[in-house]
């Protein structure tokens, strides 16, 4: 099982549980943050999310969805239109359909056309 | 006078006759009538006596007497027809047997495989392998593993289900669906079997639904008799775009399911179970936990100064989409702050991890403990 989102909060936090350590919990919105790249910039497929518990489990959800498809879409389009895209494509505060445009294509890139949940 | 030469009824062979009682009888009328029934049989139309079995000759009989479509399968002896009496490629689905032995088209069907832990699970959840547990409203359902009473089998799940105002829209499910599983389903008709064990009757159905639950094709309900009963159900699927089978309760119970099978046709076939290590590969392309054994994993190497960081990279089986990776657990830590971490986002097949030094020297991270493990779950 995974850390994953299961409630998208307003202010951007994130609600998750961890299903195999029955631990649940709120991510601070500064906490969600993207994957990295070996050079220590962001990478726009992935989005790290760390067990509020304090196990220490650390998931790294695909922009796919992985374990939970249509939440964690739905939390990269968020977090894309809040911070921009870590690719710089998406400028901060986009409230466009630009955002939810560059997501879905960056899951149609990951996983496939078709691999899209949001309506 | 009045006679005839020619009997209307019995024209071949025939025979004269007078027909008035002053006509003159003449010895030769019984001579061509003897001569006449010394040759005659039925005609074919009701004349004549009714002929006993033993008065037709054996091997007289050919399939030109016999009217069409008439013979009854009583008046077949048994085992009588042998494969040579049956046409090539003419033996249809519908005519198949429960016990004929089909591939099944679900993971996990038997309930064998629970990666995720052996619950209870509440709430919506996924339990054993490719399984879910989904209440609708109110209502509550705990899932285990349950190794006692099964169906002929290693293990079963165990539903305590507890109706609220769900109405019969609590679900135990697997999902077949677009771009993994489900492509090749469409436009055919497909027939579930599920073993379930209950004694409350009218409690649990099973149920195909081709398009993600708006639409769904029961079965007929378990009776409640205690005991494990065959539930099915059939659809031809059409355009389908989400497919998901499986049973919905409607009262209060607990409920037992083995051994579901999901087979193309309309004849739901008797579960046929898998080799242990197919039944895991099929669960593997889902769910996979590396690192399952207390230092089978390990990431280490040599710094010069810290921090640096150590790579190790890992495959997996390969998996339907891109799988959420999890780090789970403390590990065992050699001159580094922090477990591995991910570099940016592993892949279908494998991915790399890093531990980054903080000082010179020997860097390890040991998955040293059952709970130090990477868990990737991919759920298309």
């Amino acid at each position: 099982m995974s850390v994953r989102p299961v409630l998208l909060n307003a202010d951007g936090s994130v609600d998750v549980v961890f299903d195999e350590g029955g631990h649940s919990g709120t991510i601070p919105v500064a906490e969600v943050e993207w994957a990295t790249n070996p050079d220590g910039s962001g990478n726009h497929f992935g989005i790290v999310l760390v067990c509020p518990d304090g196990c220490g489990a650390t998931s790294t959800h695909p922009v796919g969805g992985g374990a939970a498809p249509a939440e964690v879409q739905q939390m990269f389009v968020n977090k894309t239109e809040r911070n921009g895209c870590a690719c710089g494509a998406i400028d901060p505060g986009d409230s466009t359909a630009a955002p939810e445009s560059h997501v879905r294509l960056n899951v149609n890139r990951q996983d496939g056309i078709g691999r899209w949940q949001l309506g | 006078m009045a006679r005839i030469a020619v009997d209307p009824n019995y024209n071949s062979p025939t025979f004269p006759r007078a027909t008035a009682a002053a006509d003159i009888f003449v010895k030769e009328d019984v001579q061509a009538l003897a001569a006449a029934v010394s040759t005659h049989t039925h005609d074919g139309v009701g004349k004549g006596l009714a002929i006993a079995a033993t008065g037709i000759p054996a091997g007289s009989i050919t399939s030109a007497m016999i009217a069409d479509g008439t013979i009854a399968a009583a008046d077949l002896a048994a085992n009588s027809v042998t494969t040579a009496k049956i046409a090539d490629a003419s033996v249809t689905n519908a005519k198949l047997g429960s016990d004929t032995a089909r591939d099944n088209l679900l993971t996990n069907g038997g309930f064998e495989i629970w990666q995720r832990g052996v619950g209870p699970f509440t709430g919506s959840a996924l339990i054993a392998d490719k399984w879910r547990s989904v209440p609708s409203g109110t209502d509550t359902a705990s899932v285990s593993r349950e190794p006692t009473n099964v169906d002929n089998s290693l293990a079963a799940a165990v539903i305590v289900f507890t109706l609220g105002n769900g109405a019969g829209n609590s679900r135990i499910w697997q999902g077949l669906v677009a771009g993994d599983n489900l492509e090749q389903l469409r436009n055919k008709t497909v027939s579930l079997s599920i073993r379930v064990r209950t004694t409350t009757a009218n409690a649990v159905r099973a149920f195909i639904s081709p398009d993600g639950m708006t639409t769904l094709t029961y079965g007929t309900y378990h009776t409640g008799g205690g005991s494990y009963e065959t539930l099915t159900a059939t659809l031809a699927l059409g355009a389908a775009t989400d497919v998901r089978i499986g049973v919905a309760l409607s009262a209060s119970a607990t409920v037992y399911l083995d051994n579901a099978m999901l087979v193309l046709g309309s004849q739901p076939a008797d579960y046929v179970p898998m080799h242990p290590a197919d039944d895991v590969a099929r669960c593997l392309r889902y769910y996979e936990i590396v690192g399952e054994t207390p230092f089978s994993v390990q990431i280490s190497g040599y710094a010069s100064a810290g921090p640096q960081n150590i790579y190790g990279s890992f495959r997996w089986v390969r998996k339907a989409v891109t799988p959420t990776v999890t780090i789970a657990g403390s590990w065992t830590l050699t001159n580094t702050g922090a477990k591995p971490g991910a570099y940016g986002t592993p892949g279908v097949e494998g991915g790399v991890f890093y531990v980054a030094s903080t000082a010179a020297g020997q860097v390890a991270a040991n998955n040293a403990s059952a709970t130090d493990r990477i868990i990737l779950e991919s759920n298309p």
